[in-house]
């Protein structure tokens, strides 16, 4: 054990600046670069600006509780009966009151429809529809908004319930800037003590959602707003008359609301707990879904974007092509990278895997801490702090089992189309998406 | 046996040694006990005629084979059930052959049955016992006949000629012979009333759960499969056909490329949309509304005659043996003694300082010992009754799960001195029945000791095996 560290040490001490460069360039130029150093000053800079314009968020706050728009909180789900109380609750006690709550039943067979029509007659739930056949979450979120009178649309995941002040942090972009077309909200992982499975979520989701967004939305390419939780201007989703076909409906609809000219934002302060998968495999089974929409919907369906026509927006351009780029080619670079340390550094193969664990070590304690430093309150921070124990097992996590995952999820893509099969949609809507290519 | 004539009401027509042909205004219904049977004719005062005849309350009257001559096979439904047989243009003379074995064990049976003035304080179930005395002598059931002349939706014929008139009466009459155990019964249907005014003349109406508005408006949503839209069907309305609104294309074929997969209402008064209207019920009868949950579900039996109703029926007693040790015993309702059990069970629980058991006496040949007492069945159930009292304690508690089956509770009595305690009564009640009737009880008992772990139905389900 001792030689072994004495033998690193030496490698460690060996290595010169080029030679550094020479072995750790694929962390250096994609990893740290661009989501350590480019997001650190982002941040900053964003942080200084939002500091000089505190008074128009405060004129924008005062016009919108003069004006007091109803605000439409549309929630799609399928057996999320035990959810739903807390969901509903949280609803209840938000600063902002002018709220209707429409819950959707997409053919629930457990208690969802006798505590979904019991609020109802409560007047909890403004309106609870149900489809006795299940016809997918995008119909779901459709019927809802067919029936909803708002301003503004909130659409919310059946198993998500939100901070107190959510809904009115979410809306108030929208009276700060009137090309604003969508908003996205923070969404946490609200049971990230439950299981490894959930706390190493917990810092992911901090670290993508909740800071990498902001970034992406300081920065004017933000390309998702998620399904979990995000506002749309009502006038907008009638327009386009709601979602398509999912999954991935949510990124779907972002980059329609783009294609329109609008902006998309992101409500750092608007918090959304959401509950994420318990197991690796069944964590595994909903990144699999998600990453073969990257490649159906990005790819595939909004790949008209990056086309230089008379349509032609560069930042949504960037916004694909940084998506595009990230996890798509990078991801198949990462294996030419394996390969050549492999390959051409065969007996320092260990070492140069061990430095490259603590680099990546280092750049998400990095990250974190731009996560804590900022956190939207108090409370956030608290829970935050509760996952750093977990943070030595992140480059695994992410490095490796998420990896792999992605991988193996665009090559089933890109080769099979397995997204058209995938029980996620009701088979019905799955074959009519195959047979018209959609 | 040689019959009597029978009594024919008629206009026209001939006496013969047979038949005493009377003209109508002849008839009084005091004339019937001189006769082994009575034939009326077809007429609109039929089912007065009728009527009077089953409201005297003399066996020799109400009991008589009735028989009614026509013209044409009858047609009212209730008639054809109060009779005994309907006889349809045939001379006179030919019909006394067809049904002489009838009237002949109709008539035997009146004979035989003991007449039920002066025998305990029977006056308060004299329709009860004229209802079995009828099914008894005819071996017939108790049909509900589908009326909708009366207010309930069903009537029983005879018990509506009984009570004058078709009433709710009837229904609680059906429902104390079911639990004295003189009738068991057998589904017909089932039928609902007006908590009000008991009429089952009920307009059932789906209303908006908002306003209260019956005026809705109902459509199916339609989900869209390729453009994942999903709307009322009015938003797919077009001139040619079904067209969804978002992608413009004509729905083909359901099941293919959309779905139907629920409905929604809308309220024309308020607006409000919803899945699930409240269903009010108004009585077409009173005019009272009422929510569904409130309304009175009946279940509508066919009934016949148990071995204790016929036993009732020929002796005319309607008492029970429960009825009897009432006077001797303090009797709790089972309701009652579960509660108690139950306390007992938690009060062992807790403390752990007690035994107490549960008990259980069935007389299995009660109904055969009765049927063959008759008159003496009186004077045995007391002296049960007091046996029973003697070989238990004020601190014990007493109940029954059904007219034959008797429950203990013996406090602070181990499972070892309650079988020893049961043994006892049953030996003491056994050489009683036996010194009395030279009949053998049929007894079978069971002891439980309880205990504080277990719920007071597994206590009392652990009765129902035997010792």
């Amino acid at each position: 054990m001792i030689e072994f560290i004495a033998e690193y040490f030496d490698f460690i001490s060996n290595l010169t600046a080029s030679r550094f460069i020479e072995i750790f360039w694929y962390f250096l130029i994609f990893d740290f670069v661009r989501y350590v150093g480019i997001e650190f000053l982002i941040i900053v800079l964003h942080e200084l600006k939002l500091k000089f314009k505190k008074e128009n968020h405060s004129d924008a706050r005062e016009k919108m509780f003069r004006e007091y728009p109803l605000v439409s909180v549309i929630v799609p789900g399928k057996n999320e009966g035990k959810h739903l109380k807390k969901l509903s609750d949280s609803l209840l006690k938000q600063t902002y009151k002018n709220i209707e709550l429409i819950v959707v039943d997409d053919g629930s067979d457990d208690n969802t429809p006798t505590i979904g029509r019991k609020e109802n007659r409560e007047g909890i739930i403004t309106l609870f529809l149900r489809n006795n056949v299940r016809g997918g979450k995008a119909s779901a979120a459709n019927l809802a908004l067919r029936y909803a009178s708002g301003k503004f649309i909130v659409h919310l995941d059946a198993d998500s319930n939100l901070y107190f002040d959510a809904i009115e942090k979410l809306i108030l972009p929208f009276y700060i800037d009137d090309k604003i077309g969508a908003v996205g909200g923070d969404v946490r992982v609200d049971n990230r003590h439950e299981t490894l499975v959930n706390s190493l979520q917990g810092i992911e989701y901090g670290k993508t959602i909740s800071i990498g967004r902001q970034v992406n939305s300081a920065l004017g390419i933000l390309r998702i707003i998620s399904g979990a939780y995000g506002a749309f201007r009502s006038e907008i989703l009638e327009r386009i008359k709601g979602w398509d076909i999912g999954p991935g409906l949510d990124g779907d609809i972002t980059l329609k609301i783009r294609k329109m000219g609008y902006k998309v934002k992101f409500a750092h302060k608007s918090v959304c707990y959401t509950n994420t998968p318990t197991s690796f495999r069944a964590l595994a089974k909903q990144r699999y879904r998600w990453n073969k929409s990257t490649v159906r919907f990005r790819l595939r369906k909004h790949i008209d974007l990056i086309k230089p026509d008379a349509n032609f927006n560069i930042l949504n351009a960037i916004a694909v092509i940084d998506n595009i780029w990230y996890n798509l080619i990078l991801n198949a670079n990462w294996l030419f990278y394996m390969f050549q340390v492999t390959v051409i550094f065969p007996e320092s193969t260990f070492f140069i895997v061990l430095t490259n664990y603590f680099l990546y070590l280092f750049s998400n304690m990095v990250q974190f801490a731009i996560v804590l430093f900022l956190s939207p309150n108090k409370y956030t921070r608290q829970e935050e702090m509760k996952l750093i124990p977990y943070l030595p097992l992140m480059p695994l996590y992410t490095g490796l089992f998420l990896r792999l995952v992605r991988s193996f999820a665009y090559i089933m893509e890109l080769l099979f189309k397995r997204s058209y099969d995938d029980p996620w949609n009701p088979w019905k809507v799955s074959r009519i998406a195959k047979e018209e290519g959609m | 046996m040689e019959l009597k004539p029978i009594l024919h009401i008629s206009n026209s027509g001939k006496s013969s040694s047979e038949i005493v042909v009377l003209p109508e205004k002849e008839f009084s219904i005091d004339l019937l006990p001189d006769y082994s049977a009575v034939v009326l004719e077809n007429s609109p005062e039929l089912r007065e005629q009728i009527g009077n005849i089953k409201r005297d309350n003399r066996d020799s009257v109400y009991l008589k084979p009735l028989f009614v001559w026509s013209e044409r096979p009858l047609q009212d439904t209730y008639i054809i059930e109060l009779i005994d047989g309907q006889i349809v243009a045939e001379p006179i003379i030919e019909y006394t052959t067809r049904f002489h074995a009838l009237i002949s064990k109709i008539n035997d049976t009146i004979t035989n049955l003991v007449p039920f003035h002066g025998v305990k304080d029977n006056d308060e179930y004299e329709i009860e016992l004229k209802v079995i005395r009828h099914l008894y002598s005819r071996n017939a059931s108790l049909t509900p006949l589908r009326s909708a002349e009366t207010l309930h939706g069903y009537t029983y014929p005879i018990i509506q000629a009984f009570l004058g008139n078709g009433s709710y009466q009837e229904f609680i009459l059906v429902d104390f012979l079911k639990n004295r155990e003189l009738v068991a019964g057998s589904f017909v249907d089932k039928i609902h009333h007006c908590p009000h005014c008991y009429s089952s003349y009920l307009n059932f109406r789906e209303i908006c759960y908002k306003c209260g508005s019956a005026d809705l408006y109902v459509e199916d949503l339609i989900h869209h499969f390729r453009c994942a839209y999903e709307g009322p069907e009015s938003d797919f309305f077009t001139e040619n056909g079904l067209v969804c609104p978002k992608c413009h294309k004509t729905l083909k074929q359901i099941g293919v490329d959309f779905d139907r997969p629920s409905e929604i209402y809308t309220c024309n008064s308020c607006k409000q949309v919803f899945q699930d209207p409240d269903i009010d019920v108004r009585c077409i009868n009173c005019g009272e509304d009422t929510v569904i949950d409130n309304v009175l579900e009946r279940r509508v039996e066919k009934y016949e005659l148990t071995a204790l109703g016929k036993t009732s029926a020929q002796n005319g007693i309607m008492f029970t043996l429960k009825d009897e040790l009432k006077d001797t015993l303090d009797i709790v309702e089972y309701n009652v003694f579960k509660k108690v059990v139950d306390v007992e069970r938690a009060r062992i629980g807790r403390y752990k300082k007690s035994e107490s058991s549960v008990l259980r006496l069935s007389f299995n040949n009660y109904i055969e010992l009765a049927a063959r007492e008759g008159e003496n069945l009186e004077h045995l159930n007391q002296e049960i009754g007091e046996a029973i009292k003697k070989l238990t304690r004020t601190s014990d508690v007493i109940s029954f799960r059904n007219n034959t089956e008797l429950l203990l509770l013996f406090t602070e009595t181990s499972e070892e001195w309650s079988k020893h305690a049961l043994n006892r009564i049953v030996e003491t009640l056994t050489s009683l029945v036996e010194n009395s009737t030279q009949m053998q009880l049929d007894i079978s008992t069971r002891v439980h000791q309880i205990k504080g772990n277990q719920s007071v139905d597994v206590i009392l389900k652990s009765l129902e095996e035997n010792d």
